[in-house]
């Protein structure tokens, strides 16, 4: 699954850190789903997608799903 | 956003206070486990009721350990919950296969029957194995 995590954090000069500490997850999990080697489950998207302001499938996509 | 005071490697506060009390709660169930059986080996007790209290009392502290572990888990983000899950796998199938193994090994009179310890190392290794694997896979 792609995400455009990275660009959105990056727009709002944030860190991997300040972005864990307002998802209450580690900065490892937000580097590895940065990197696309963990998808997150429905709820941390959502969460995500809320942080962000943002509907989830701004956030994320689908890489095998209709473009 | 409100920036909170994180280094960028650290973990959420209540994992790092759950991993200590981990941590205590093994120190303990080791310390005492090591007692009773210097204990026993040694007869330093002198009734056999003392022998069933400092028994009693070893597995409690190993269910404190169960608990305070389960909290811990279910209180680590997704990935944390994944990697730790991924290296509880892998021992017990290191331990079981190993263990299994090894017991063909001592009906064929190749090998001694084994002490207790070594299917510890084998959980403990194939436990530090996973984590290690799973922390190197994300990083």
């Amino acid at each position: 699954m792609k995400n455009r995590l990275k660009v959105l954090r990056a727009e709002r000069d944030w860190t991997q850190a300040d972005l864990a500490a307002a998802l209450d997850v580690s900065r490892q999990t937000i580097n590895a789903i940065e990197t696309g080697k963990f998808d997150p489950s429905l709820p941390l998207a959502f969460k995500v997608a809320r942080l962000f302001k943002l509907s989830i499938e701004e956030v994320f996509c689908d890489e095998g799903g209709d473009q | 956003m409100n920036r909170k005071s994180i280094k960028p490697d650290e973990t959420p506060a209540r994992s790092k206070k759950n991993h200590a009390l981990i941590m205590l709660w093994i120190f303990l169930w080791m310390a005492t486990f090591v007692t009773v059986d210097k204990a026993e080996a040694y007869e330093w007790y002198t009734a056999g009721s003392l022998s069933v209290i400092a028994i009693a009392i070893n597995a409690v502290l190993g269910l404190l350990v169960i608990v305070t572990y389960m909290r811990f888990l279910k209180e680590l983000d997704e990935l944390q919950q994944k990697i730790q899950l991924n290296a509880l796998a892998l021992a017990m199938g290191i331990g079981l296969v190993g263990s299994v193994s090894y017991s063909l090994l001592v009906s064929a009179g190749i090998a001694a029957a084994p002490d207790i310890a070594v299917v510890i190392a084998l959980l403990g290794g194939g436990y530090g194995a996973g984590l290690v694997i799973g922390r190197a896979r994300y990083q």
